[in-house]
């Protein structure tokens, strides 16, 4: 017999016993913390934003009816507890998570560490950043991401091979500029 | 055309070599220990609350039982059999107009 409960039977469970939430914030506390953590400027503020979303998703349980999946549910809340975030520092996302110092930083091989990647993502358009953030950093699937940006499944795909392109772009550039740099200097 | 195939092809076997970099980044990301204490504490205060609000609807409704007791002790004890009686008196006292029992040995009455 398997004993291994859905993400739905756990939500369900949850709406009466609380217990049955941490079996969920333990499975997804990850994705939604790298998704968070894409996004904002520093470590600390990707952890109280993350505790807000589970907190948030703990007292709102009774309001989820498992239309989607319990991930988008709280990315979803992820999304509404950034946009906060940037609004009440009267801050534009694509300014804030850049500042001077990572631009002038130059990206190495094989070393996209979290500044690195924020700071490429910085640079796409705010739909392109946003869907390689849900795909890769939150591990939604291309329908997940689909229905919360009210697209088709096909424009998501197409929207996300661009960014990658792109992004393969600014990367070649970058590490031909580092090695550039580098070899001048020897 | 081959050209442009194979140009294609680099561009999105170097997208798919990004991809796998991406991934390799982002698994590398994880949730801090202290975000799981805190999501823990916050889990164990709902808990708490929950608990205690179970507690108070068990002594609620104990409450309630117990009351409900008494006042059905109360009852019992307090009911008056005599008003029933006097209800089945009342319920037996004959119509105008019906016959009553007489006393044993008197003559019967003649009418005029």
């Amino acid at each position: 017999m398997n004993w291994e409960l859905t993400d739905l039977e756990l939500a369900r469970a949850s709406k009466t016993d609380p217990a049955a939430f941490g079996l969920l914030y333990r499975k997804y506390a990850d994705n939604v913390y790298r998704y968070v953590a894409v996004r904002v400027p520093s470590p600390e503020d990707a952890e109280d934003i993350t505790a807000q979303v589970f907190e948030g998703a703990m007292n709102t349980i009774h309001s989820y009816r498992g239309d989607a999946g319990i991930l988008t549910w709280f990315i979803q809340i992820a999304r509404f507890r950034i946009s906060d975030f940037y609004r009440k520092r009267n801050l534009d996302e694509s300014e804030a998570t850049v500042d001077d110092s990572i631009q002038d930083s130059r990206i190495r091989p094989d070393d996209l560490g979290l500044v690195t990647i924020q700071n490429l993502l910085g640079r796409l358009e705010r739909q392109k950043a946003e869907v390689v953030e849900m795909k890769v950093f939150a591990g939604l699937g291309h329908d997940e991401i689909a229905s919360m940006l009210g697209k088709s499944v096909e424009a998501t795909r197409a929207i996300y091979s661009r960014a990658l392109k792109q992004l393969r772009k600014i990367v070649e550039e970058e590490e031909i500029y580092h090695h550039e740099w580098f070899t001048r200097r020897q | 055309m081959n050209g442009s195939h194979e140009d294609n092809n680099l561009e999105s076997a170097g997208a798919r070599a990004l991809e796998d970099r991406l991934y390799r980044c982002s698994h590398r990301i994880g949730a801090p220990d202290s975000l799981y204490h805190r999501l823990d504490l916050i889990l164990e205060q709902r808990l708490g609350s929950t608990r205690l609000k179970r507690k108070r609807l068990r002594a609620a409704a104990t409450l309630v039982a117990v009351v409900l007791s008494i006042l059905t002790g109360y009852a019992m004890l307090y009911d008056d059999p005599l008003d029933i009686n006097e209800h089945t008196a009342q319920d037996q006292t004959p119509a105008p107009g019906m016959e009553t029992t007489k006393p044993v040995g008197m003559p019967p009455v003649q009418s005029p």
